[in-house]
């Protein structure tokens, strides 16, 4: 326990130099057709790390200490784990399929990993990467969401236009909750009653009642793949792939009430929790887009490596 | 139920088998990309109009024997005939003012095109001096989107397939804009 809170303060004491200000943080972004992992800190826009990566890296979840980054590689049937203040690359294990989308358990201990071709959930032993279960959910599972209050862990199963709801106590899989066409990734910000999941066949945010399954749908923009909230104004900023647009949509609404067009492949978005930002990866330029929530205008645009697609912010 | 090709390949077991079968409906998770461009000596209104008219792309792009659409709006529909097959694309959005058509493949056939799935943009911008610049691009998944695709059906398949379609296409649309024949064949009513 102690040493591990040593580590913690390592990290973040190495963290701080790599950054520069304390008050910066550190984006951390998947490029898939680059293989790397690529850090920006979020002050001055400098890069803070590179690390190549083993074949197509897609998705990217955080361990709950943010000492390690686990990595999936769809195309190569690997999980990848990263030591973040080192910045080593400590193992690559080939749990085979195809993994795709990856969630930490925060209990530290546990992984859940979807396998796009297999249709089921794996659930792995955060240190060894050993598999210690697994479930069947609907055709191609892309995101994953896991909410820690009430135990339960959500796929997006694209192919089957539907949500899985996983109960991690006995890891049985205790509803189905049809959502739109082509379910792909959730809002991960967390919010205790409603689950947002982006459909980026049909186009639009499906909100989900944790408690009722019910469902209601906002129409975006073409191929939403991404979506973050804004937790001060519980607005939700959608990334419309095939659109080339951002869409800035207010819970409740039946419509978007904003659009901002960026160009490009916009995909992943996080959003920052000290500054009115979000950052965007956009796939087709190769950047990363600062958005300035408040103008609503992209402020900057930082080049990284090939074929950006997931990302996360580093606190 | 159609399985994807991936999973009847292991079902199979033998590449003769997946070779009889119909093509994969789900794409994987790793896209790629496809771009073109070309300067033309037309004016960007002119050359927008040949883009947008959906059900017209045989009328420019020398590899699409044929061609039909059920519309120029979002939602329509066109049916390519390609020398192996055909294929269907879907039109998702128009920007008339921005010179930028959006679609993607709503319905493959990786005989015909060893694609599982695109999304393809198409801009017309203005380059000055009455000439414009086409932009086309692409984002797509290899025809075989299992981890063992065949050499036919990989990534490099897949990325060259669109690449030789747009480049083609290109040329034909700067030939029909100019008023040059299109991969030889004379401009209508000449």
């Amino acid at each position: 326990m102690k040493r591990r809170r040593a580590l913690r303060i390592v990290t973040a004491l190495l963290f701080m130099l790599a950054a520069g200000a304390a008050s910066a943080s550190e984006l951390l972004v998947v490029c898939q057709s680059g293989a790397e992992l690529r850090g920006v800190e979020t002050q001055h826009f400098t890069t803070t790390r590179q690390l190549k990566l083993p074949k197509a890296p897609a998705a990217l979840a955080l361990s709950p200490d943010r000492a390690s980054a686990f990595i999936t590689h769809p195309d190569a049937g690997l999980l990848t784990r990263v030591d973040l203040a080192r910045s080593a690359l400590i193992t690559s294990a080939a749990i085979g399929g195809q993994p795709f989308g990856i969630v930490a358990d925060p209990d530290g201990r546990t992984l859940y990993v979807g396998d796009w071709s297999a249709d089921r959930v794996r659930r792995l032993d955060a240190a060894s990467l050993a598999e210690t279960g697994s479930v069947a959910v609907g055709r191609s599972p892309a995101g994953l969401a896991l909410d820690p209050a009430r135990r339960e862990l959500y796929s997006a199963d694209r192919e089957a236009g539907a949500v899985s709801i996983i109960d991690l106590e006995t890891f049985t899989r205790v509803a189905t909750v049809p959502v739109g066409e082509g379910p792909y990734s959730f809002d991960t910000s967390g919010d205790r009653r409603t689950l947002r999941v982006v459909n980026v066949r049909s186009g639009d945010l499906a909100e989900i009642d944790k408690d009722s399954h019910a469902v209601t749908r906002l129409a975006v923009g073409k191929m939403p793949y991404g979506a973050a909230s804004l937790s001060r104004t519980g607005e939700v900023l959608v990334a419309n792939q095939q659109s080339g647009t951002l869409s800035l949509v207010a819970a409740g609404a039946s419509r978007p009430i904003r659009t901002l067009r960026v160009g490009g492949s916009p995909e992943g978005v996080a959003v920052d929790p000290s500054h009115p930002r979000a950052y965007v990866a956009d796939w087709f330029s190769d950047q990363v887009l600062v958005v300035d929530l408040d103008a609503l205008q992209v402020a900057a645009r930082i080049g990284v490596c090939k074929g950006p697609r997931s990302l996360t912010l580093l606190p | 139920m159609t399985l994807p090709l991936s999973r009847r390949l292991a079902i199979c077991g033998a590449i003769a088998c997946a070779l009889a079968s119909s093509p994969a409906l789900a794409h994987g998770p790793t896209p790629q990309k496809a771009e073109a461009e070309v300067v033309i000596a037309a004016p960007p209104e002119a050359v927008w109009k040949l883009v947008a008219d959906f059900g017209a792309i045989a009328g420019w792009h020398p590899d699409v024997k044929s061609a039909q659409a059920t519309g120029n709006g979002p939602g329509a529909e066109r049916v390519l005939v390609l020398e192996k097959g055909e294929i269907t694309d879907g039109l998702d959005e128009i920007d008339p003012a921005g010179h930028r058509m959006a679609y993607r493949l709503s319905k493959e056939n990786v005989e015909a095109f060893p694609v599982s799935f695109y999304t393809a943009t198409i801009t017309v911008d203005d380059a000055g001096g009455g000439k414009s610049k086409v932009e086309w691009a692409a984002r797509l998944y290899r025809g075989d989107t299992g981890n063992f695709p065949p050499d036919e059906l990989n990534d490099e398949a897949a990325t060259s397939a669109m690449t030789v379609f747009f480049e083609d296409g290109l040329k034909g649309l700067k030939a029909k804009a100019e008023g040059q024949p299109v991969d030889g064949k004379a401009p209508v009513g000449q």
